[in-house]
């Protein structure tokens, strides 16, 4: 059989931050942080180190979801101190920042999806946040407007449709084919109950 | 007359070893890893929006172009159940490694398009604006009489997927034959005109309606 290709690989077209490409620059602040140490984390730790876990069940312990979330909350907090201050732009770049993308629970990444509503709602001028802000945060960008645009919310559809528009033009289709194919790093849990569902279906019906 | 001299006559004959610049393959034509180096604002694909639309519905017709430019790359891929069968991958999802994220760009409540990917097939989904019952009637009356001439179209797939009006199911040999800038104009000039043709019927049902009653009414006058 046909070998695999490409779209199937996460963000292959461009080096993840902390990845094997990405030589020789400090680590990016989407990144996420690694989970805090203490006695269970490093039985689970042995356990990954053994074989005897996933690497999805090791950052889906109980800790590092806990860690997940209050960090979460720490960052809802300080978004809400820059929005006062009238700087959205900052408060989108802190959103973005360490987001939970390789986790699969679903608390943590709709509380992040929270958070980076709140700051995307909060932009008025998008040229002139496009401007500050980062390339590197473009991809994730990208990401959370798809779960924008599936809200079906009207006033975060407009507001998401806004940016896709000047992103697109500023990042390129390249952009858009990473957020389809990175089924790893992702901003809501894929269904895969589903895929196993109609697999067994078509074992069956054969 | 004289003969032709014979060195006209000799067959010419390429020298033994070719230039240099022979040698070497000509040049190719800019291929889709060049393109993808342009900078966004001056690669051709990404579309720029005209401005006799309305805003929203640009918006929205803008970026379901500009997703359906990036996810329509497809290429054959035969099937890994079954040796020497080819199906679209999408419609199956047999691998979860040959798909690729299903997208929702919805533009309210009402209008969703749902575009969902893989190697060998992509499908496009619609719900249309239905504003009122009747509306819901004569939308679900065209797309089915659309869709029962689904060969025709080629792309058109004979049923919906649940929750849908009408989808569109385009494979690799689909862009073989045909331009994928094309079909994607295709599918939003679709999406333009499916709302012009639901009013224009709305509007002559109501028209016929108001002839009819009034005809009818003439009589007890």
């Amino acid at each position: 059989g046909k070998s695999l290709t490409a779209c199937s690989e996460p963000s292959s077209l461009a080096p993840q931050p902390g990845s094997v490409g990405d030589r020789g620059r400090r680590p990016s602040p989407l990144c996420e942080p690694p989970p805090r140490s203490n006695q269970k984390t490093q039985h689970c730790l042995a356990l990954l180190v053994a074989g005897e876990m996933s690497s999805a069940a090791y950052l889906d312990t109980d800790e590092n979801l806990e860690a997940l979330i209050s960090r979460i909350e720490q960052k809802s907090r300080k978004i809400e101190t820059l929005l006062k201050q009238s700087k959205p732009v900052e408060a989108l770049k802190t959103a973005l920042e360490g987001s939970p993308l390789k986790t699969r629970d679903e608390r943590c990444k709709s509380a992040n999806w929270i958070v980076v509503h709140r700051a995307m709602m909060a932009i008025r001028d998008i040229d002139g946040m496009f401007n500050s802000l980062d390339t590197e945060y473009y991809d994730i960008l990208m990401k959370y407007l798809y779960r924008g645009l599936s809200t079906g919310d009207r006033p975060t559809c407009d507001q998401c449709l806004k940016i896709h528009e000047k992103l697109t033009e500023r990042a390129g289709l390249g952009c858009i084919l990473r957020s389809l194919a990175d089924t790893v790093n992702t901003v809501f849990v894929v269904d895969k109950s589903i895929v196993a569902y109609l697999q067994l279906v078509w074992l069956v019906a054969s | 007359s004289r003969p032709p001299p014979a060195s006209r006559l000799r067959r010419r004959r390429l020298p033994l070893s070719l230039p240099h610049e022979l040698r070497q393959p000509a040049a190719t034509p800019r291929s889709r890893s060049t393109r993808s180096l342009l900078s966004p604002s001056a690669d051709p694909r990404v579309r720029r929006p005209s401005v006799a639309m309305a805003n929203t519905l640009r918006l929205y017709l803008t970026c379901i172009r500009n997703t359906l430019e990036a996810a329509m790359c497809l290429q054959n891929f035969p099937c890994q159940e079954v040796e020497r069968h080819n199906k679209p991958e999408v419609e199956l999802k047999t691998s979860s490694e040959l798909l690729l994220n299903p997208v929702l760009i919805c533009r309210n409540e009402a209008e969703k398009c749902l575009v969902e990917t893989s190697i060998n097939s992509i499908r496009i989904s619609l719900k249309v604006k239905q504003a009122d019952e009747l509306e819901n009637i004569l939308a679900k009356k065209f797309l089915r009489f659309l869709s029962m001439r689904a060969e025709a179209f080629q792309v058109l797939r004979r049923k919906p997927v649940q929750g849908y009006d009408i989808s569109f199911l385009i494979t690799n040999y689909h862009c073989e034959d045909m331009h994928k800038h094309k079909l994607i104009d295709f599918i939003v000039q679709f999406m333009e005109d499916i709302d012009k043709e639901i009013s224009e019927l709305k509007l002559s049902v109501n028209t016929r309606g108001r002839l009819v009653a009034t005809e009818f009414l003439k009589q007890f006058i």
